[in-house]
């Protein structure tokens, strides 16, 4: 009895004095950010500690002693410190880690990556870590459509118009930046359907509320882009090449001198796709005007898309000045021919053979970003873009074709294939410009102030139509301001993260509606002003388990052509009101320890999108218009979870339920669901790669993708009970295959969609594309 | 171990798609009415609507009916119903009571748009396809309804004056034994600066070509100075027959009613006596004068001499009334109902239903020597409302009815 007595004061005693000594300090990168998620290690004993947001580490009871430690993080080189623990001390030591040179391929498990810290903020986010996904031949539609909460509808193949939904809201709702740049500007030459993989770091998605520094009218949340923007020198090469003779190529590079901070960056992609897949149609007898009652195979034969872009910038990084200060110019051009009404339901009988749009944009985009400007945790950062669009429309023919590619001449000789004749230009231009800047007060409050302007004007001419010459050749202007204002509180050792946010709108849109004569046109000035406003909090259990919550007051202002029509398919609807939205996001996060061999991932997120005035497509073919539906209520629940042995299997599935109604007690489809909104879907992603496979530091991974969309009605669920239209549930399975040799230097990627040939059918009940092939090489190099 | 995964992953693949129910498109529940209202619903989408009393009640989408592809316009031939409209082709699609259940009997596709449609015999229909713009040949395509397709097309380009810039849009069409009697306006193509789309400079003449039917060659074009061109885009079957074979026009010179400039002469109805090629000189029934002052928009015959009208007293200066009657729920209804005497000339307002909205054609059924109509309005800023209405054209009375569930009724038809 003694005897244990005294083992036990002795352990308190040792325990006591253990405690005392202790290790303690602040991980900080070369620029000097924090780098949050580092992990500290007194090697050979186990003990260690995780950076929290500030890099603020700690081990207690640390041995004491001479003791070696061993600071860890994703995208930096190991780094070992020798410190003497002396009893009853705490030592305080700091350190600064150096970016790693094979950062890009890097795979550690330890650590919070940048996707992370995105991630553990207190918005409700989903990352995506383009890393892995950069040597896949997937399109950023194709990446965004694997994560839970979004789905994304294609018409077709590449180029074709989509619409993405995010939980719930869809198209213009969600609005999607590039490196914090609104993307609609850039133009269909470049979008999310065509946007490389290889070009992109991360992609942040704000599912509701949307953090102030993207600044812009986003009623249902917003995608950010992010491209490398380190400093560093790289060379990025891929080429792919699959079925329909689809191509795609990009090269981006950047070269950085560090002595001078002088850098040069170009991003560049060329698309190519001949989208000649084939489609079972019932082939119209031009005599009896009878389909067939048989389908047969038929190859889309005027699909065709190709794109292309060059982004040249140079600047410095790195100076006292700037951390980035660029100046660049984009020119991108994009051709597109229609084998279709776009708002065609179905398979027309009549294909269309000539009719084909392109555009020519030329950008100039001045960038700067600064840590530390002037005082110590002032961090400023703005933009300034600059964009001249030349757009084309044109259906001027008068031939009639079949399905086989073969024509009549002459047809209808006063008529398109579409509609009117009409070759329509359009120039658009844009100034957008974007300042920001963000202050620490002390380390428990941020304030950070945002303002953006956006200003467009459209003017156009019609070759044929009186109706879009007069409605255009006064220019349509368009401008909206945004001014934010965002504090960020921390408090109980930063577990606890509050935002707080408010945007101030401002809008004003002029235009001129012509009557169908084009004789007679109509001025109409629209001005409106809102404020919106937001909190986002967080709230860590322990560092595995997180909490979060974010509301947001949103608005969202209708588009030039939403409310006057785009001259071609889409009538004007001059008394259309802005859409406003309450949307409230609560979800957990439940993360495995960081030194568990096998790693698992459970996300689970609550929505409700409150909407007032939600603007709604009709689409009647040259007849379609914008409308608001009083009160639409979206309610919705997307679930993520990951599992992962060893770093070599996984497992990952996202499902996401919508529950999209109409909310206007008034109306007679009050509880109705929306039409043409698909309401389940979800994904299941199987994952297993090896590496050394031929000791060549090489890895090879073999993915498995699977996408299940339940079918949906295409009109109104509670109207009718006979001949409804159905959009039928699909499933569709990808293969992808990537070997990659020297540590990610060299990628061969090979990719079977829809390997199980099934046939299924997407927005507007049009047919996509059955099994297909793409194999991709890629080349990558850099060093800092 | 890869196995094992590949098994869990279809194991959870097959259980979502068990778990989740799938729609029903079984065709639901049949509409076995022979009563069918064509309803335009809230939001847009139009469907066909078995009712079973058109006097009482709610006639409601809601559950019920044939879902529709696109905006549609319904015509009754003999007991086919045929649906045409801006579906992705022109798509025509017939529908008939078989085993008391509406059945979609078949579409055919045709080149252009449809924009009329009139009885050949019970089993056989007339098309007129026409482009909205420029000039180009309007096509006849003649239809077997049992087969629901085209049996055969005639091209004509009616009237067509390209040194003016005008064509001729068809509004009418009847066929009376041998011989098929076309209704038209003279509307500017869009080609000239001085014949803009849809303008009317020459339009204080009545028009009407006759053709020999089925041989369609053209026997005469029938004019008269007395009043303005007949019919209006998009409406009423503007030429009738009468019992007795006497085919009646009307002429609507109205702003509201899409002319533009707006023709001088009176608006009022002519006629062609059976069998004959030429109007009436003895008649001319002045409608403005007879009505102190209305305008035909719109007309349809009720049987025994009486004419259903929809009119509208406008100030043809005042620019707000161009194209008013497309306007389904103005704010201030502009249009009224009254019967038209054709033997008498007189004009009796039905002042039992309201001004009201107007739009694209009246939707009407006459029955037993009554009439069912839609009458829709305006009601508050965020509201409408439709019933149908019985007339009884014999004492210009009328009883409100069934209230429309939706936007407005688009068609009102009896098969059986």
């Amino acid at each position: 009895m003694y005897k244990s007595v005294l083992l036990f004061a002795s352990c308190l005693v040792l325990t006591l004095h253990v405690q005392a000594q202790s290790i303690h300090g602040v991980v900080k990168d070369s620029e000097g950010e924090a780098v949050p998620g580092a992990t500290v290690m007194i090697v050979g004993t186990g003990l260690g500690s995780a950076a929290n947001f500030e890099g603020v580490y700690r081990i207690d009871s640390a041995p004491s002693g001479r003791q070696k430690l061993k600071i860890s993080a994703i995208g930096f080189e190991e780094q070992f410190v020798e410190l003497l623990v002396k009893a009853g001390q705490s030592h305080q030591v700091h350190i600064d880690l150096e970016a790693s040179s094979t950062s890009l391929e890097e795979i550690t498990i330890v650590g919070k990556s940048e996707a992370t810290q995105v991630r553990e903020q207190a918005y409700a986010v989903s990352v995506v870590e383009a890393k892995a996904l950069k040597n896949s031949s997937a399109d950023v539609n194709q990446i965004l459509n694997r994560v839970s909460g979004i789905n994304i509808r294609q018409n077709g193949g590449m180029g074709s118009n989509f619409n993405l939904s995010l939980n719930g809201l869809s198209g213009n709702r969600v609005r999607t930046f590039i490196n914090g740049v609104p993307m609609d500007y850039f133009g269909s030459s470049l979008s999310l359907n065509n946007f490389p993989a290889n070009l992109i770091s991360t992609i942040e998605i704000y599912k509701g509320a949307v953090p102030i520094h993207l600044s812009s009218d986003a009623l249902g949340g917003a995608i950010n882009i992010v491209t490398d923007t380190r400093a560093m020198s790289y060379l990025d090469a891929s080429f792919s090449y699959g079925s329909f003779n689809t191509q795609t190529g990009a090269l981006n590079g950047q070269w950085h001198d560090k002595k001078t901070g002088l850098t040069f960056r170009v991003k560049s992609f060329y698309n190519h796709s001949d989208n000649d897949y084939p489609i079972d149609i019932n082939i119209l007898n031009t005599e009896t005007g009878n389909l067939d009652e048989e389908t047969t195979e038929v190859k889309r034969f005027h699909d065709a898309y190709s794109s292309q872009m060059v982004w040249a910038e140079v600047g410095v990084m790195n100076k006292s000045y700037a951390d980035e200060l660029m100046v660049g110019v984009v020119l991108s051009g994009n051709y597109k021919e229609l084998q279709q009404n776009p708002y065609a339901t179905g398979t027309s009988a009549y294909p269309v053979g000539e009719a084909e749009t392109q555009s020519d944009i030329k950008i100039f985009n001045l960038s700067y970003r600064k840590k530390d400007l002037f005082v110590k945790d002032l961090n400023v950062r703005g933009y300034a873009v600059y964009l001249d669009a030349n757009e084309e429309y044109v259906d001027t023919s008068s031939n009639q074709y079949d399905w086989f590619g073969d024509y009549r001449p002459d047809v209808h000789v006063t008529t398109g294939e579409l509609g009117r004749k009409t070759h329509f230009y359009l120039n658009r231009t844009n100034f957008l410009a974007n300042a920001n800047a963000e202050y620490a007060i002390s380390s428990n409050h941020n304030l950070s102030v945002n303002y953006s302007i956006n200003r467009m004007e459209l003017q156009g001419r019609d070759d044929f139509q009186p109706q879009n010459n007069t409605q255009f050749s006064n220019p349509n202007i368009v401008n909206k301001q945004v001014t934010g204002l965002g504090y960020t509180h921390t408090m109980l050792a930063d577990r606890l993260s509050t935002t707080l946010f408010a945007k101030n709108y401002d809008y004003l849109i002029q235009s001129n509606i012509a009557s169908y004569d084009g004789e007679e046109t109509e001025f109409f000035e629209t001005k409106e002003n809102r404020l919106g406003y937001g909190l986002a909090s967080t709230f860590f259990v322990n560092d595995n388990f997180q909490v979060k919550a974010s509301f947001e007051k949103a608005f969202r202002f209708p588009e030039s052509y939403e409310m006057y029509g785009d001259g071609l398919n889409v009538i004007p609807n001059p008394s259309l009101e802005p859409e406003s939205s309450n949307n409230y996001n609560v979800g957990i996060r439940f993360n495995s320890i960081s030194q568990r061999q096998n790693q698992y991932m459970f996300e689970l997120n609550a929505f409700v999108r409150d909407s007032e005035n939600y603007i709604r497509f009709e689409p009647k073919l040259n007849r379609s218009t914008y409308v608001n539906d009083k009160s639409v209520l979206a309610r919705g629940i997307d679930l993520a979870l990951r599992y992962a042995i060893r770093d070599q299997f996984s497992i990952g599935f996202g499902g996401t339920y919508l529950d999209l109604r109409n909310s206007d007690k008034a109306s007679g489809l009050y509880g109705d669901r929306l039409p043409n909104e698909p309401y389940i879907y979800s994904n299941l992603i199987l994952s297993y790669s090896i590496s050394n496979l031929l000791g060549l530091e090489d890895q090879l991974t073999i993915t498995n993708i699977n996408r299940y969309v339940h079918d949906f009605y295409l009109k109104w669920e509670s109207l009718a009970s006979q001949d409804k239209s159905v959009i039928q549930s699909r499933l569709t399975n990808d293969l992808q295959l990537t070997y990659s040799l020297k540590n990610g230097r060299y990628n061969v990627s090979f990719l079977v969609s829809n390997m199980f040939d099934a046939k299924v059918y997407d927005n507007f009940n049009q047919q996509n594309p059955g099994r297909a092939f793409n194999l991709k090489l890629r080349y990558f190099i850099s060093k800092n | 171990m890869k196995k094992q995964f590949l098994n869990i992953a279809a194991g959870i693949l097959s259980a979502t798609i068990v778990l989740t129910s799938c729609l029903d498109d079984d065709g639901g529940s049949a509409t076995t009415s022979h009563l069918i209202v064509g309803i335009e619903a809230e939001s847009g989408t139009d469907i066909l609507v078995g009712a079973d009393d058109l006097m009482s009640g709610t006639i409601s989408p809601v559950g019920r009916g044939v879902e529709q592809p696109a905006w549609m316009s319904f015509y009754q031939v003999g007991n086919t119903l045929l649906a045409s409209g801006y579906t992705s082709d022109n798509m025509t699609t017939g529908y008939r009571m078989i085993d008391s259940v509406l059945t979609d009997v078949g579409s055919f596709i045709t080149e252009l748009g449809v924009y009329g449609i009139a009885e050949i015999d019970e089993n056989t229909a007339l098309v007129a396809g026409v482009t909205r713009a420029g000039f180009e040949d309007r096509v006849f395509y003649t239809i077997d309804l049992n087969t629901m397709s085209i049996i055969s097309r005639f091209n004509t380009k009616i009237d067509e004056r390209q040194e003016e810039g005008l064509v001729a849009w068809p509004t009418g069409m009847i066929r009376q034994k041998n011989k098929l009697y076309i209704s038209y306006y003279l509307m500017g193509a869009g080609e000239l600066e001085e014949a803009p789309a849809f303008s009317t400079p020459n339009s204080n003449q009545a028009r009407v070509a006759i053709y020999s039917y089925p041989e369609m060659e053209l026997l005469n074009i029938a004019t008269d100075d007395r009043t303005s061109d007949i019919g209006l885009y998009s409406g009423e079957n503007a030429i009738m027959e009468t019992e007795n074979g006497d085919i009646y026009s009307f002429s609507t010179s109205g702003s509201a009613s899409y002319f533009k400039p707006v023709p001088s002469n009176p608006s009022g109805f002519l006629r062609i006596q059976n069998g004959e090629t030429a109007f009436d000189d003895s008649y001319f029934f002045n409608f403005e004068e007879a009505s102190g002052g209305f305008k035909i928009n719109q007309a349809f015959y009720a049987g025994n001499g009486k004419m259903i009208v929809k009119m509208i007293k406008e100030d043809s200066t005042n620019p707000i009334y161009y194209g008013a009657s497309f306007g389904v729920y103005p704010e201030t209804p502009i249009c009224y109902l009254a019967v038209a005497d054709l033997e008498n000339q007189t004009v009796t307002p039905i002042d039992d239903i309201p001004a009201n909205g107007g739009g694209w054609g009246v939707a009407h059924m006459v029955h037993d020597g009554r009439v069912y109509i839609n009458v829709c309005n305006y009601k508050t800023e965020t509201s409408t409302e439709a019933y149908i209405y019985e007339i009884d054209p014999e004492t210009a009375t009328a009883v409100k009815g069934a209230e429309i569930d939706g936007n407005y009724a688009k068609s009102i038809n009896l098969l059986y």
